[in-house]
């Protein structure tokens, strides 16, 4: 196995309850993901299990603080602990999100959609290519999912994510959960999106359960990116399109309420996995 | 299109202010009703996140008060106080002084230092780690053996940069103790102690114990750096039977007292 690179296979979003009993129970998994930000600490017993599970595992740092697509400049404290992280853990990949949280030195904590406009492409592209240089390495860029889309729009969604890819140099973290979720929100066609992002880019995919919010009178419904269900059916569908376009892919199942037990969280990952074997060897020669 | 500033800045207002959900709606495609929905899931997943950073952080205060009580306090603590960071393991820092002054909490006056002592605990168990003292090679407490008592004016301590010293005028020790989750026996506690307290932090995590008054006045003068005979007068002023042999061993295995050094030595 490349050791820079995480495994083309299925892998789970380690959460603080289950890290004891993974630790203690080592189940066969090639891979891993944390939030950088959990470990930003100095030192410390979080930290100390995560050296401990960075020994038996392949590990992908997964941001969600950084904010690449705020106007306020780069928060360089941040990207220095994010830094100090990196090179005690050794990971195998570092990611972070297209979106933005803070605006004036306040935070809102959430990944905020940006606004497909030339701008906001001129204003992430600028902080990811800093963050990059800081950090001394290609980061990988997710796709959020959005309730919400600003008027006079003058790119898609996936032509800003492919365009900030290209001028960045940067890889794509592909959330098949989020463009379904946006899909449905917006109107838009999923296979459009996958079409549109150039598969070598592509260097890990995102799998998770969303939440459907109905109004009172059952008028209005669209789907909420909560990270606390089991995959659905369509988005089991869209994956397996994904990687029959960009091939076999490392893939994780992200869960972050309402967290099931470790068996339901490796269950799902076994799932992905019988995804990505039945890959055809043409399919497989994808991998970039 | 507006700039990408102003529409960042009425985000948040739409976010964060009162009466400013619409601020984004003349921003947005779709209907304004639809749009006031989704805005309003965005509302409720940011104020979520910073009660949730909340409760990770103030896991005792939250039990003493309840899930309701709590969250409706978080809820108004979130509004009024900003979050400055993209950690949340920073955001809370003054929580304490938002219970304070919470009127709903009046009748609960040890709560805040409760609040206070959890936040100095999360600064603990994020502090940055120190040699185990087994693996530092020489003996760091020799001159403890060689220095005689009447020079003790010329002895002092290096202590863990991290370790702290509260004071509450509420028992907190006990407080704390009945309130962890795996806690089984009598709630009782005696509200008319005070506390005197030693946060510390070993490979487990953050750490808390009781000090006697003595114990304490020892210790504030060894962790600002001052030498042991004017901390050992202190501490007799408090207590005439003070054991500093017993208060030094223990302080040296929990790993607070990293090591002697004697300034005749260096002479």
């Amino acid at each position: 196995m490349d050791s820079n690179k995480l495994p083309a296979r299925a892998g789970i979003g380690l959460r603080g309850p289950h890290i004891a009993e993974l630790l203690a129970t080592k189940p066969a998994l090639d891979w891993l993901e944390v939030h950088s930000e959990n470990y930003f600490g100095s030192g410390g017993p979080a930290l100390r299990q995560l050296d401990q599970v960075r020994a038996d595992y392949a590990l992908s740092l997964h941001g969600v603080g950084l904010s690449l697509g705020s106007t306020d400049p780069l928060n360089l404290s941040h990207l220095s602990k994010l830094k100090g992280l990196i090179s005690r853990i050794a990971p195998h990949s570092v990611s972070e999100h297209l979106c933005w949280s803070s605006i004036g030195g306040r935070f809102l904590n959430d990944l905020l959609p940006l606004p497909y406009s030339e701008e906001a492409l001129d204003v992430v592209c600028r902080n990811i290519q800093q963050a990059q240089e800081f950090l001394g390495r290609r980061l990988l860029i997710e796709n959020v999912s959005s309730y919400i889309r600003f008027g006079d729009e003058a790119l898609n969604e996936w032509d800003f994510l492919a365009e900030v890819a290209r001028r960045c140099d940067c890889d794509i973290l592909l959330d098949v959960n989020n463009i379904y979720v946006s899909s449905v929100n917006h109107g838009f066609d999923a296979q459009q999106y996958l079409a549109a992002i150039v598969p070598a880019r592509v260097a890990e995919i995102h799998l998770a359960g969303h939440e459907s919010d109905v109004a009172e009178d059952e008028s209005d419904s669209f789907l909420i990116d909560t990270h606390s269900r089991p995959v659905c059916d369509e988005v089991w569908s869209l994956y397996a399109r994904a990687v029959q376009r960009f091939g076999p892919r490392p893939t994780l199942i992200e869960w972050d309420s309402d967290l099931p037990t470790l068996d339901i969280l490796l269950n799902e990952a076994d799932k992905a996995q019988q995804i990505l074997d039945a890959l055809t060897p043409v399919q497989h020669a994808r991998a970039a | 299109m507006h700039a990408l500033p102003e529409i960042q800045s009425r985000f948040y207002a739409a976010m964060m202010l009162p009466q400013s959900e619409s601020a984004l709606e003349d921003l947005l495609q779709g209907q304004t009703d639809k749009n006031a929905r989704r805005i309003a899931a965005y509302r409720r997943n940011v104020t979520v996140n910073l009660c949730t950073a909340l409760a990770l952080t103030y896991p005792v205060t939250q039990r003493i008060v309840g899930d309701t009580f709590f969250r409706e306090a978080a809820r108004l603590y979130a509004s009024l106080e900003p979050s400055r960071s993209g950690d949340l393991n920073d955001y809370g820092a003054n929580f304490a002084n938002f219970i304070e002054g919470y009127p709903h909490a009046a009748e609960l006056p040890y709560l805040a230092d409760v609040a206070r002592l959890e936040w100095q605990l999360q600064v603990l168990a994020l502090a940055a780690d120190v040699k185990d003292l087994a693996t530092t090679g020489a003996a760091p407490f020799a001159a403890l053996a060689t220095t005689p008592p009447d020079r003790y004016d010329a002895l002092f301590f290096e202590c863990d940069s991290a370790a702290m010293r509260m004071n509450s005028t509420w028992p907190l020790d006990e407080i704390w103790r009945v309130n962890q989750a795996d806690f089984a026996g009598d709630m009782q506690v005696d509200f008319t102690q005070s506390c005197q307290l030693l946060l510390w932090r070993t490979a487990h995590g953050a750490q808390l114990s009781a000090l006697s008054k003595a114990e304490a006045a020892l210790l504030d003068e060894l962790l600002a750096g001052r030498a042991l005979a004017g901390a050992v007068e202190l501490a007799l002023e408090q207590a005439t039977d003070f054991d500093l042999g017993a208060c030094l061993q223990r302080w040296i295995a929990a790993g607070v007292l990293r090591g002697a050094f004697s300034n005749l030595e260096r002479s």
